[in-house]
């Protein structure tokens, strides 16, 4: 008996080996023209629902369970929610006080207003399906008006941007992934010191490109800048833990606690 | 329906739980910072009940829907549907030849092929790459390694034993 050519024993194998580099390079040109790909919106289409539909009946048993398992714990935390709440209340009106005031002033000065934008409430229907990867997956699509590098939030602060959109869902590179980067900014007004915050993987993001007379100190907030263009500026992204001066660089690094716990995140917002 | 075909449906529906798995709860599976890579492990195990060419499908479709799910940048779609084919390969490969119906070697077959997985997706489309990535994926391959082994024996009970696909003396 002959033996049997490689090429054509494992040829069903090199069809499937061909067929996926065809895909990459299908959804690559498809991504960079800013169009969704079909063939991986076909894919969540089947997979997404029910996937939502499960994550959606996990989220009921544990809300029904959760007395059970942390009745005392619960109590607590509805008692400081609830006193939260109400200084919350007391700073929102002093909040908004200052902001009509604001525009009364930046109108009388000639400065642009800032342009108006929506938030559309979307569910989680995945958190991080790949581990090597901070994404996330939105039930919301481009039917819903969501767009590619659009801006994702939680009442929290900065979630992340839209990598891709398909009709149905929406794919979010979250804060924390190493591809991730957004210009950032010192809240504190004596302070406003710049630089780019950047996820390594880690619960922690990296402040980088400090200038060495940055004055940066642990607990300082910090915000977007807006500077970079896809990210508004204003918007948490998150607290300063931990001040370094990189002898290398002479620069300035902060390591950065994220104001959004993007391992509990069932519902997020899309900037519209 | 023949056992050939039987066997294609389950582990084509095993894939298919495996990806709404990931999508619902594999968040609510993390230990000690690992999270499971379902559609991975599925993929490997599947393949310890094919033939190298089976194998490559799985891993095809296993690529094909983690690709799709996270729409990784810069290129990494194309390479996670790639690394899984190759992987998947392999395992169905390998199993002919060495592993053949033994459920503890699958622990370490399905751990080595998730990193493997994971070695040849950086090599395709190269990540930024910290020590705290190269963790996070050797504690994947682990728990991957660990959910291997229900899985095989589940998988041994659910599909048609291998002699009625295949007559004894054979080639695969």
């Amino acid at each position: 008996m002959h033996p049997t050519p490689f090429l054509r024993r494992y040829a069903p194998a090199l069809a499937f080996l061909l067929l996926g580099i065809s895909l990459g390079a299908w959804h690559n040109r498809a991504t960079d023209r800013g169009r969704p790909d079909r063939v991986a919106g076909a894919v969540r289409s089947v997979i997404v629902p029910p996937a939502a539909l499960a994550g959606q009946m996990s989220r009921w048993i544990q809300t029904q369970t959760g007395w059970f398992f942390h009745g005392s714990a619960l109590a607590a935390e509805n008692r400081r929610l609830r006193a939260q709440i109400g200084a919350l209340q007391a700073e929102n009106a002093s909040l908004q006080e200052e902001g009509i005031e604001n525009t009364r002033l930046r109108a009388d000065l000639g400065f642009q207003r800032a342009a108006p934008y929506r938030l559309l409430p979307a569910e989680v229907a995945a958190l991080r399906p790949d581990p090597q990867y901070d994404t996330l997956l939105l039930s919301r699509g481009s039917r819903d008006g969501v767009r590619p590098s659009g801006v994702v939030v939680a009442p929290a602060g900065l979630v992340g941007r839209v990598l891709e959109v398909s009709p149905d869902t929406a794919s979010v590179l979250l804060l924390t992934d190493p591809n991730s980067s957004v210009g950032a900014r010192v809240q504190r007004a004596a302070s406003r010191a710049l630089g780019i915050c950047k996820g390594d993987g880690a619960a922690q993001l990296t402040m980088t490109y400090l200038a060495p007379d940055a004055d940066v100190q642990p607990g300082d907030r910090i915000l977007t800048s807006g500077l970079g263009g896809v990210f508004p500026a204003g918007l948490s992204i998150g607290v300063v833990t931990a001040v370094r001066l990189d002898p290398a660089s002479g620069l300035k690094t902060a390591a950065v606690k994220p104001s959004v716990d993007f391992d509990r995140l069932d519902e997020v917002y899309a900037r519209l | 329906m023949s056992p050939a075909a039987r066997r294609g449906l389950l582990l084509a529906a095993a894939l298919l739980a495996a990806a709404i798995l990931q999508c619902a709860a594999a968040g609510a599976l993390q230990l000690w910072g690992a999270q499971p890579d379902l559609l991975t492990t599925t993929a490997l195990t599947g393949a310890l009940f094919c033939d190298a060419n089976g194998g490559a499908a799985l891993g095809f479709f296993a690529g094909l829907f983690l690709a799709s799910l996270t729409s990784p940048p810069h290129g990494g779609f194309g390479s996670l549907i790639v690394s899984r084919t190759l992987a998947g390969f392999g395992a169905g490969w390998l199993e002919g030849r060495l592993f053949r119906d033994n459920a503890r070697l699958a622990i370490f077959l399905v751990a080595l092929g998730t990193l493997l997985a994971d070695l040849l997706f950086f090599l395709f489309a190269p990540q930024p790459l910290s020590l705290r990535v190269a963790v996070t994926l050797l504690k994947t391959a682990l728990y991957n390694g660990v959910l291997a082994l229900p899985l095989t024996l589940l998988l041994r009970r659910l599909l048609p034993r291998r002699d009625a696909l295949a007559p004894i003396g054979s080639r695969r």
